[in-house]
């Protein structure tokens, strides 16, 4: 799937039906305020295992909420809105940014994006395509 | 002979590309899984309990939260007991021998050592034999969550939807028939 607004071509997200809102992996983030607005710069490698290749991103905050990880502890995080395009569909998803640079996705995403939008065939993936190798 | 078949073939074009069409459909028909919502009762069938469970396609196996799991060893072979609690409120003790200890990697966290047991569970008219971690978690929504080994190849998860099916096995084999709720 892509993330036109953040200029991410290319990133393989985990479908997750147990997570309510998705998540996204930034390595950085600096909250800022421009024209009395809240902004996000972030950078993410949108690239399994692979560090070096990074996207700086810059988006308005929508909120910034508790949101409880899946270990039932509660964290602060940065919300975000942005277009998600799968196949041919695009549509706007909220994303949350949080550090997930030791877990094997870099983006999940969750129920609240899926929403009368997609169902899941958890025996699968990849159904709609993967990344050339060259590309990865 | 070979004269003859192309006006055959052109004349039945029609029911031709009608029957493949049919032949085309058959593997998709065949292929039918069952819907379900992201949270679902499911039956712990020998066990004669249900539960409401998380359907989790983020979880590669399934999780039960066992808040007071008391790990043990007999003749040789280590066992589990706890309790879960029932939709209807009742509480069921397991006894389970651990098959094995998982470790669980979680964000942000030390990874987590977990044991595993063997459990029947049974999800609309789907009845399987999967692992199940077990977790000892305090605040905890749902009981359960069901992951990809029990969904895998049966299921389509539609996470605009919530308790759309019931469990349908009727009989539970070492304790005769159970109750599932119509």
């Amino acid at each position: 799937m892509s993330l036109p607004d953040l200029g991410v071509q290319h990133i393989k997200a985990k479908v997750d039906t147990g997570a309510r809102t998705s998540a996204l992996h930034a390595f950085y983030v600096h909250p800022y305020k421009r024209k009395g607005e809240l902004r996000i710069r972030f950078g993410i490698h949108p690239y399994q295992n692979n560090t070096t290749y990074s996207v700086d991103c810059d988006a308005h905050v929508i909120d910034y909420r508790k949101v409880t990880d899946s270990g039932g502890h509660r964290e602060k995080r940065y919300v975000i809105a942005t277009h998600l395009a799968i196949a041919n569909e695009v549509w706007e998803i909220e994303m949350t940014l949080t550090n997930r640079e030791n877990m094997k996705f870099r983006m999940l995403l969750g129920r609240t994006a899926m929403n009368k939008r997609v169902i899941v065939d958890p025996g699968r993936s990849y159904l709609l395509g993967k990344l050339p190798k060259s590309k990865r | 002979m070979v004269m003859d078949k192309t006006p055959i073939i052109r004349r039945h074009r029609r029911w031709l590309i009608i029957l493949l069409c049919f032949v085309a459909a058959c593997p998709l028909l065949a292929d039918e899984k069952q819907v379900i919502g992201w949270v679902e009762k499911v039956a712990i069938t020998d066990h004669d309990i249900i539960l409401s469970a998380k359907i989790d396609t983020g979880a590669k196996h399934s999780s039960l939260n066992a808040p007071d799991l008391h790990l043990y060893n007999k003749k040789g072979e280590s066992w589990v007991k706890f309790s879960v609690a029932g939709v209807d409120g009742r509480k069921v003790e397991f006894d389970e021998r651990v098959i094995r200890m998982t470790k669980i990697k979680r964000k942000g966290y030390r990874s987590q050592v977990r044991p595993v047991i063997l459990m029947k569970i049974c999800l609309a008219d789907v009845t399987k034999d999967v692992e199940v971690n077990l977790v000892d978690r305090e605040n905890f929504l749902y009981p359960m969550l069901v992951g990809r080994s029990f969904l895998r190849g049966g299921f389509i998860v539609d996470v605009s939807k919530r308790h759309s099916t019931k469990p349908q096995c009727k009989v539970s084999p070492d304790r005769g028939a159970i109750a599932v709720p119509q």
